[in-house]
């Protein structure tokens, strides 16, 4: 098992690191599940601060999957012509056809990530200034 | 294996509704005061997070499955 890991963080690190953070949030989601509870059944300050810091957390642990979601969602609306390991001339005709989709995949992408971004910094702000 | 699925359906609504809870948890704060955001929001979070720990933790993390021990 520990070889199989250290192979996957040899030949692919973004796999590896999307597996790692996979993990620690199945164990932390019961954190989560608990701090919510927490806040629910006796609302107070404390309670209150550790929902949101543990969101942030939760948060944070979802990002490398929250990226490759998206990635794999626009992967297969760009037809494999958005960030796949193929050949070149393969990917040439593929964008010959399906261009339009490669470059608006490749926007929203961008678009995604700035949207995930944006939760925490509201969050954040919110909770120090509201 | 059909029992697998059914778990492995649970445990990706949880996967799924967490990222997608989490982001509207963080985002629907700038409401303060409503039902909505300061309790079912954060009661669907916990459903999700139950779902796709616990679920996680038993089938996938602990043996077999996506990620875990093979």
């Amino acid at each position: 098992m520990a070889v199989n890991r250290q192979r996957l963080r040899e030949y692919d690190l973004e796999g590896w690191v999307h597996t790692l953070f996979y993990k620690a949030a199945v164990l932390f989601s019961i954190i989560e599940a608990l701090a919510i509870l927490a806040y629910l059944a006796s609302p107070s300050p404390l309670t209150s601060m550790a929902f949101r810091v543990s969101t942030i957390i939760y948060w944070f642990l979802l990002t490398p999957s929250f990226y490759e979601l998206t990635k794999g969602f626009l992967m297969i609306y760009s037809k494999g012509t958005f960030m796949s390991h193929i050949a070149e001339n393969v990917r040439k005709r593929l964008l010959q056809r399906y261009g339009s989709r490669a470059r608006l995949a490749s926007v929203a992408l961008y678009a995604a990530i700035i949207l995930w971004i944006i939760a925490p910094i509201v969050f954040i702000l919110g909770w120090l200034y509201g | 294996m059909a029992r697998a699925s059914g778990v492995m359906l649970l445990h990706y609504l949880g996967y799924f509704g967490s990222m997608i809870l989490v982001w509207l948890v963080m985002v629907s704060s700038l409401l303060k005061g409503q039902p909505l955001v300061e309790v079912v929001l954060p009661a669907l979070l916990l459903i999700a997070s139950i779902l796709f720990g616990v679920v996680g933790l038993l089938h996938v993390v602990g043996g077999g499955g996506h990620g875990g021990k093979r």
